[in-house]
């Protein structure tokens, strides 16, 4: 029989799965998945046509290929499902999701709403009320996951756990954004994962739309993980790693990615002791403005703030808890328009160590909220019901705050205030407790009308200031205080500026030594 | 150039084309239903899958009938079929589902000329493999085992009579596709594309052992002066190179590597995971590489400029990488063919013998680059010919030193003969322990942090 055939599908339809969106598909689908990795493998083939379907498990050597027009429709009844996630699949090998078509989570009949129609989760005690996670892989081994959209999700989108060997490659996340439609919808979170290539896909999620975790995983690592080509929407993170992060996470690479709305674009959170050791992000452009945002938010107090495009901390649960730590972090190219800047927070006793930022030009706006700015708080010390202060982007200063850094680089970096410029919000860049700065091409000023300097150093033990302009209007550069030493202040351009260094209090004068500057109009050479 | 209508005209038969406008017809009861999308099946034309028996000719007989339709796709269902070389030509695609194996066969003599190969390609245009399956070559039959390591077969010549010597050989091929399959096992090289132009590798794995325990000599991506290269969203772990450009032999004297971009990819491996040469017979222009995770590599991004040839143009962007001996994936101990964890940046130019022609290397940019190491940075061009402008930029090193005692006060060339007449090539094992530039002009170090 050598002549053409059909390519061989093992066709849900077949195996009695209607099209109507009310017919449970559940069993039809397990029985095509069951004959094609009996057959050792292949593909089932999902039509045109709306299912309706509880879990789903993928085994070896199947490929679930969802043809455009066909949606996987999760069942509104969680008795339907079991396990308690849509899809799923444990210790299973070369496993794949393809096609144009759509895997729906029915997430929003899961929440319960408020009188505003808004989402909210209900208290632990509720008990199970919605499925885990859309996409949930446990302990597999080359997976693929290309080009199908997956939506409405209760919860987590695609959550694989110690799995090695991992592709994701143009699929879409559409969930909803915001309180009303899309609370705790992370998009895809790699848990204990390796060899993990993300690209060129498009995540709307109602949280982070990728982060990194050790959580659920049994491993303690999370490694070799690029991300390129990839466009964001999201409530919470763009591009983050934690919180949950017992473990290390070592090479992890991003590049060429476009977020909009989050509230923070990239994002370090150290929150449960672990490592993040090699970290390099280049060529990412966001929007994270609130007068921007893919949705109209108005007065919503549950709303987001538009956010920060660089967030990064540690800090820790209790009191007693190691800390983790943070070392060689490079991200550059950045462009932002945003209402908050940068956040770099370290602890006295862990500071966050060699950390590069390079090219990052940010246009400032400022949100609504007030933040704390003069003394800006710890995320997850706790507040005063004793809760801890997780959400801080919405808390962080308006400007590039860096506070027990050792071996920070700022170069290249330039800060603009948007309009109506505040003069609450200070200084542009502040560096505390910090050892080893530099700061390099910097160009900007403090915001019109405060007394802050542009740039403020409080505690810094070696600082090399080199090549930086004062902006027009510029009052004081400079300002030093509370023991600040081995300041160097080269090469900088500061005719602009009315003067070029104020010591505050606590200071030795003989800590700052000037040479080759271009002094301010009015003062001699 | 033809209007939309008369290309329209020109792909559908007049009769289905509508009197007006230009809608596509609605299916109706006319027309036929829907039938599978076709293809030829390996099975249809005897292939077994069995494991035992000899499915070349099989296989061969499929795509055989495809080339004869004018083109098509092979399928390959699941099964374990055994093959000697299977010979994949024009617009042909050879789709190889999930739960299927090509397994190499473990006699030599299935395999059908030299340089002995799983899958070869010649003189074809737009070939495509491409699948959830796997092409196993079996390496392990064919490597030696001493003291429980694979090895490469003593007093191996250049004509390797022990073993294929690519698991996949293809030879001036226009328009190449290697997408989603996963390749494993190989005896020798993985992939060997050979002046292709237009090549797209995506998706696909490479799994082979690393060195000390079953993957000698198994480079993994070697293109060979090819052009208009992208390689993206790959997993290669080898015992040799990842992912390396060539220009093996001269040939005619105008063969290149060029327009070659590189991004995505995780990398694992004894040797260099980046790297361009050695075998530089001609030239290497416009190379990117970017947005990779490197571990355990002897060299993270390599230049061995050895025999000729200039290297103008080569980016490399956002990586990082592991390559400490303590954090390899597999421990190799004071093993002398293990790696003993690498340089991040090893560039070189040398020469065989002192006739040869000195390569020439310039416009060299690594931004963006972190790195846990044993080494740091050897950057060696001649007195007689310096490398030229060098960038490193945002390029953090932590170098913790690894077991072996490097030749730090005078480091030496590599390619000059050492006592035994044989080249030093070896060299990044013996680099020093900083970051060592030599023979260089136009280096600029901007934000190079060494730890």
């Amino acid at each position: 029989m050598k002549r053409v055939t059909g390519y061989p599908v093992w066709n849900i339809r077949d195996f009695g799965a209607l099209p109507d969106d009310r017919t449970l598909a559940t069993l039809a689908i397990r029985d095509a998945i069951r004959s094609a990795a009996a057959a050792g493998g292949g593909v089932v083939y999902v039509p045109a046509g709306q299912y309706l379907t509880g879990t789903v498990q993928l085994l070896d050597d199947v490929t679930l290929h969802l043809e455009a027009g066909a949606v996987l429709r999760g069942s509104e009844d969680l008795a339907d499902y079991s396990p308690n996630f849509l899809v799923y699949a444990e210790d299973a090998r070369n496993i794949t999701l393809s096609g144009a078509g759509v895997i729906d989570g029915s997430g929003t009949s899961f929440f319960p709403r408020d009188a505003q129609g808004r989402w909210y989760k209900p208290p632990d005690e509720a008990g199970i009320w919605r499925p885990d996670r859309l996409v949930r892989l446990v302990r597999c081994e080359n997976v693929l996951i290309e080009g199908v959209t997956l939506r409405n999700s209760p919860s987590w989108t695609v959550h694989p756990i110690d799995c090695h060997d991992l592709q994701i490659r143009g699929i879409t996340i559409l969930n909803g954004i915001y309180a009303e439609d899309g609370i705790n919808t992370d998009g895809i979170d790699p848990d204990g994962c390796s060899r993990v290539r993300i690209s060129d896909c498009f995540l709307q999620t109602g949280d982070d739309a990728i982060a990194l975790k050790v959580q659920e995983s049994e491993s303690d690592t999370c490694r070799d993980i690029t991300i390129t080509n990839c466009v964001i929407h999201s409530s919470q993170h763009g591009l983050k790693i934690g919180a949950g992060t017992r473990g290390a996470f070592r090479n992890v690479v991003i590049s060429n990615c476009v977020i909009r709305d989050a509230s923070s674009g990239i994002g370090l959170w150290m929150r449960d002791g672990g490592s993040i050791d090699g970290f390099t992000a280049t060529n990412v452009s966001m929007t994270l403005s609130t007068r921007e945002t893919v949705t109209e938010v108005g007065e919503n107090p549950e709303v987001l703030e538009g956010g920060q495009p660089i967030y990064v901390w540690i800090g820790r649960e209790r009191e007693g808890d190691p800390y983790g730590t943070i070392r060689n972090v490079l991200i550059t190219k950045v462009t932002a328009v945003a209402d908050g800047a940068v956040f770099i927070s370290g602890v006295e006793e862990q500071h966050v160590e060699g950390i590069t930022l390079d090219d990052v030009h940010i246009v400032m706006k400022g949100g609504k909220e007030k933040k704390y700015s003069r003394e800006p708080g710890y995320p997850r010390l706790l507040n005063e019901r004793g809760d801890p202060v997780l959400w801080a982007p919405r808390h962080s200063p308006y400007d590039v705050f860096c506070r027990h850094v050792s071996g920070l680089k700022l170069r290249n970096l330039k800060l603009e205030w948007g309009d109506p410029e505040k003069a609450e919000w200070g200084s542009a860049i502040r560096c505390w407790h910090a050892r080893e700065v530099e700061i390099e091409g910097f160009a900007g000023r403090h915001a019109l009308g405060s007394d802050r300097a542009s740039i403020h150093l409080r505690d810094v033990d070696g600082a090399l200031i080199r090549g930086c302009r004062a902006a027009g209007h510029t009052d004081t550069f400079l300002g030093l205080e509370r023991g600040s030493r081995d300041i160097v202040l080269i090469d900088n351009d500061l005719r602009q500026a009315t003067r070029v260094a104020a010591l505050g209090e606590g200071t030795d004068p003989e800590s700052l030594f000037e040479t080759s500057n271009r002094p301010p109009n009015g003062e001699p050479a | 150039m033809r209007n939309r209508r008369e290309f329209l005209q020109a792909a559908w038969p007049a009769a289905v084309i509508p009197a007006a406008g230009l809608q596509p017809p609605a299916w109706d009861a006319a027309v036929a239903p829907p039938v599978g999308y076709p293809v030829w099946n390996v099975r249809d034309f005897g292939a077994a899958g069995d494991r035992r028996t000899l499915d070349t000719a099989a296989i061969q007989s499929a795509i055989a009938a495809a080339s004869d339709a004018g083109g098509g796709v092979v399928y390959v269902p699941p099964g374990d079929y055994v093959a000697g070389t299977i010979r994949v030509l024009s617009h042909v695609t050879l789709h190889l589902e999930g739960g299927a194996t090509i397994w190499g066969s473990t006699d030599l003599a299935d395999y059908d000329r030299h340089p002995r190969s799983l899958i070869y390609v010649e003189d074809a245009e737009n070939v495509t493999i491409r699948g959830r399956g796997i092409i196993d070559g079996n390496g392990t039959e064919f490597f030696p085992l001493v003291d429980g390591r694979y090895t490469r077969p003593p007093g191996e010549g250049d004509r390797w009579e022990t073993r294929p010597e690519r698991l996949l050989r293809i030879i001036r091929c226009n328009n190449l596709r290697i997408e989603g399959v996963t390749l494993r096992n190989s005896p020798g090289w993985t992939l060997h594309p050979i002046d292709c132009n237009d090549v797209l590798i995506q998706g696909i794995s490479i799994v082979n052992g690393i060195y000390a325990d079953d993957g000698p000599n198994t480079d993994g991506i070697t293109p060979d002066g090819c052009s208009r290269v992208r390689i993206s969203d790959c997993y290669v772990q080898t015992g040799d190179d990842s992912i390396v450009l060539k220009v093996q032999e001269p040939g005619d004297g105008n063969r290149s590597c060029r327009d070659v971009v590189v991004t995505n990819c995780v990398l694992i491996t004894d040797q260099s995971a980046l790297k361009i040469g050695a075998g530089t017979h001609g030239d290497f222009r416009n190379i990117t590489f970017s947005n990779c995770a490197i571990r355990d590599a002897g060299a993270g991004i390599g230049i061995w400029m050895r025999d000729g040839g200039t290297l103008d143009g080569f980016l490399v962007d956002n990586i990082s990488m592991t390559l400490s001996t303590p954090e390899t994936v597999t421990r190799v101990g004071s093993h002398e063919g293990g790696t003993v964890g690498g340089q991040p940046i090893y560039f070189w130019l040398g020469r065989e013998d002192d006739s040869g022609p000195w390569s020439t290397v310039r416009n060299v940019t690594v931004s963006n680059l972190t790195a846990v190491a044993d080494g740091s940075v050897f950057i060696s061009g001649a007195r007689e010919k310096h490398i030229e402008n060098v960038t490193l930029e945002n390029v953090r090193i932590l170098m913790k030193g690894g077991s072996e005692k490097p030749d730090h006060a005078d480091p030496g060339y590599p390619m000059l003969r050492n006592a035994e007449g044989q080249g030093t090539v070896w060299g990044h094992r013996l680099s020093p322990y900083d970051i060592f530039c030599r023979y260089v002009t136009g280096l600029t170090l901007r934000n190079v942090r060494h730890s």
